[in-house]
C-alpha cells in the first residue's frame, strides 16, 4: 500500500475519535488498511501526529471564537412561533388570494418596472437581462398603479404583505437554489397583459431614465440610446441606490433576497452611525434649510412629523420625519456631499444600480427599505417599513 | 417519518449557535438565526432535520453577511435562563476579545468552501453530514477539512506573529 495522504489521514482520526460509523468510502478507505499501513510505515505514523496536532490547535482556536454562553429558550416557545407564523395563511379563502393574486402582480410589475427602467447600464438594454422586453412592458401600466395607490392613500407596503401571504401559501421550492429574486418577476412577467403601446412606450422611459442615472453614466451611452429618449418625458433624478432589507425573510430556506448596492450601503451606515452617535436636535424647517445650505428635500403632500439638524461625518446634515398615509414612519436623512466624493459616489452607485436592482425582491419578500438617492450634490436617504419598490416610488417624489 | 421536533433542539441548538456565531460575530444575532432556523424548520417538518437546520442557518448568515449592516433586532430573544451575575475581570474580557478576533480575521483569510466545511465540522457534523451540506463528494472532505484546519491556525500563526513583531 502507498503512503496514505493527508485527507485520508484527517478522516481517519476523525472518526477514530469522533467514533463516527465508517460507512461508504469505499474499500481505499478501510480503517483496517490504513492501521496496516501505519504499523510498518514511520513517515505515515509522524503525518498522523502532525495532522492531530494541527486538529487539536484548530479546535482550540474555534474554541476561544465560540460564544461565551448559549441561552436557551424552552421549546415550547419556539412552537409558538411556528404555530404564530403559520396561522394567517389560513385565514385566506380562494377569492381572497385570488384578489391578493392580482395585486401581488402589480406591485411585482410595478417593481420590475421599476427596476427595467432605472437598471440599463450604459445602454445594455437592461430589461433584456431581467426576463425579456416583455418585462419593461408589462411594467409602465403596472407601475402607474403603484402612482395611484400612493396617490389615494394606498401605501405600496400593504400590498407588499398581502404578497407575502399569497408567496407563503405557494408549494416550497424544492431545491436550495430553484428559487432566485428573479424567479418572481418572470412569473408577473406572464401573468400581466400589457397594452399595445407599451412596448414602445416603456424602453423609451427607460432610457430617459439611465441618462438621469448619473451625469457620468450618460457619457458613455451610446448615441442611438440618448436618441430613444423621447422628449417631454420628465426626467427623475436617479434612485441611485436600493437596499432592500427583509427583516424577516420570506423564503422558506432563509434566503431573504436582500440587495445591496454597496455604495448606497456606504451611505446608510453613516447615517445609522450618525443617528447612533450623534446629537440631534428638533428645530423648524427653515433653521435645517440654513444647517443644511440648501433647500429641504422631503415628500409633498405628506405630513411631517419631525425635522432635526445634527451632522453625517462632520457635514451638517437634516433627518426629516414623515407620516405615509398607512401610518408608517418614512425618515429622509439629509447632507451635502463633497463634490469629489459625491461625483465619485454617483458614478459607483451607477455601476452598481443594474446589480443591486437586478437582486431586488419582489415585494412580497421586503419588510423595510432604504433607499439612496442622489440630488444634485446632496445625498437623500430615505428608509420606511415598506415594499422598496413603494419606497423608490416615493424616492422619485421628492423634491 | 415523525420527528422528535424537541430532540434535535436539544441536540442542536447550540451546535446551531456555535456554527452561526463564526459567521455573524455576535452572539445574540446567532442565537436570534438559531431561533429563527427552528422556527423554520418546524414550519416545514423536513425529513433530514439537522441538514435542513444548518442549511437555513447558513442561508440567513449569508444574508446577514450580505447585508452587513446593523439592523434592529426584530426576533425577541428570550432569556430563558438566569444570565451569569458575576462581573467578569474586564482584563480577562479584553483579552479574550483580541484572542477571538484574531481568529476571526484567520477564519476570514479561509476560502469560503473550507471555511464552511471547517465551521460545520466544528459544529459537530460528521462526514456525510458536512458533504450533504456543501455538496461536496464525500471523498473530498478529509482533504478539504484537513488543509482547512492547517490553514487556519498558519494564518492565525502569521497574524499573531506579525502582532507580536509589531509590538
Amino acid at each position: 500500500m502507498s503512503h496514505v495522504d493527508e485527507g485520508r489521514l484527517s478522516e481517519y482520526l476523525d472518526r477514530l475519535i469522533e467514533g463516527s460509523e465508517d460507512r461508504a468510502i469505499g474499500e481505499s478507505r478501510d480503517r483496517a488498511k490504513i492501521e496496516a499501513h501505519l504499523a510498518e510505515c514511520a513517515e505515515c505514523r509522524e503525518r498522523l501526529e502532525d495532522v492531530r496536532t494541527v486538529r487539536e490547535r484548530a479546535a482550540a482556536l474555534l474554541q476561544v471564537a465560540a460564544p461565551a454562553s448559549v441561552a436557551m429558550l424552552q421549546f415550547a416557545e419556539i412552537q409558538a412561533r411556528a404555530r404564530a407564523r403559520k396561522a394567517p395563511r389560513r385565514v385566506f379563502t380562494m377569492r381572497r388570494l385570488t384578489a391578493l393574486g392580482w395585486a401581488a402582480t402589480i406591485v411585482m410589475a410595478a417593481g420590475i418596472g421599476w427596476i427595467a427602467r432605472g437598471s440599463i447600464r450604459f445602454g445594455t438594454p437592461r430589461a433584456d437581462r431581467l426576463s425579456g422586453p416583455a418585462a419593461t412592458a408589462a411594467a409602465a401600466p403596472a407601475e402607474a398603479a403603484v402612482h395611484d395607490s400612493l396617490a389615494t392613500g394606498v401605501p405600496g407596503g400593504r400590498e407588499a404583505q398581502g404578497g407575502a401571504a399569497l408567496s407563503q401559501a405557494a408549494p416550497p421550492p424544492p431545491a436550495a437554489d430553484a428559487v432566485t429574486p428573479k424567479a418572481a418577476p418572470r412569473a408577473a412577467t406572464e401573468e400581466v397583459q400589457a397594452p399595445a403601446a407599451a412596448p414602445v412606450q416603456a424602453p423609451a422611459r427607460a432610457e430617459a431614465r439611465t441618462a438621469a442615472v448619473g451625469n457620468l453614466a450618460e457619457r458613455e451611452q451610446p448615441a442611438a440610446a440618448k436618441a430613444a429618449a423621447p422628449e417631454g418625458i420628465p426626467t427623475r433624478q436617479a434612485v441611485a441606490g436600493i437596499i432592500v432589507i427583509a427583516d424577516e425573510p420570506r423564503d422558506a430556506l432563509g434566503r431573504s433576497e436582500v440587495a445591496v448596492d454597496s455604495a448606497a450601503n456606504e451611505f446608510v451606515q453613516r447615517v445609522d452611525h450618525a443617528l447612533r452617535e450623534n446629537s440631534w436636535a428638533g428645530t423648524t424647517a427653515q433653521d435645517a434649510e440654513r444647517h443644511l445650505g440648501e433647500s429641504l428635500h422631503t415628500v409633498d403632500g405628506l405630513p411631517v412629523e419631525s425635522i432635526r439638524i445634527g451632522a453625517v461625518e462632520g457635514t451638517p446634515a437634516v433627518a426629516v420625519v414623515q407620516i405615509l398615509p398607512g401610518g408608517e414612519q418614512m425618515e429622509i436623512v439629509q447632507w451635502r456631499t463633497a463634490d469629489a466624493e459625491g461625483q465619485a459616489m454617483q458614478l459607483q452607485m451607477a455601476e452598481e444600480a443594474p446589480q443591486a436592482q437586478a437582486a431586488v425582491a419582489p415585494a412580497d419578500a421586503v419588510r423595510r427599505a432604504e433607499v439612496v438617492a442622489m440630488r444634485n450634490d446632496v445625498v437623500v436617504v430615505m428608509r420606511a417599513p415598506i415594499a422598496a419598490d413603494s419606497l423608490a416610488v416615493l424616492a422619485a417624489k421628492v423634491r | 417519518m415523525s420527528v422528535d421536533w424537541s430532540a434535535v433542539y436539544r441536540e442542536t441548538y447550540q451546535d446551531l449557535v456555535r456554527f452561526l456565531h463564526r459567521k455573524v460575530w455576535d452572539a445574540d444575532r446567532a442565537q436570534d438565526l438559531a431561533q429563527e432556523a427552528f422556527v423554520r424548520a418546524l414550519d416545514h417538518d423536513p425529513e433530514s432535520p439537522r441538514s435542513f437546520l444548518f442549511t437555513v442557518a447558513s442561508n440567513l448568515a449569508r444574508d446577514e453577511a450580505r447585508a452587513a449592516i446593523r439592523r434592529r433586532r426584530h426576533l425577541t430573544l428570550i432569556k430563558a435562563e438566569v444570565e451569569d451575575r458575576s462581573t467578569p475581570d474586564p482584563v480577562e474580557v479584553l483579552e479574550q476579545e483580541r484572542r477571538a478576533a484574531a481568529v476571526r480575521r484567520a477564519l476570514d483569510q479561509l476560502s469560503e468552501r473550507d471555511r464552511e466545511v471547517l465551521l460545520l465540522w466544528d459544529a459537530g457534523l460528521n462526514y456525510e453530514e458536512i458533504a450533504e451540506q456543501t455538496g461536496l463528494a464525500l471523498k473530498a472532505i478529509g482533504t478539504t477539512l484537513s488543509r482547512a484546519r492547517r490553514r487556519l491556525v498558519e494564518a492565525h500563526e502569521a497574524l499573531e506573529g506579525r502582532d507580536v513583531a509589531r509590538g
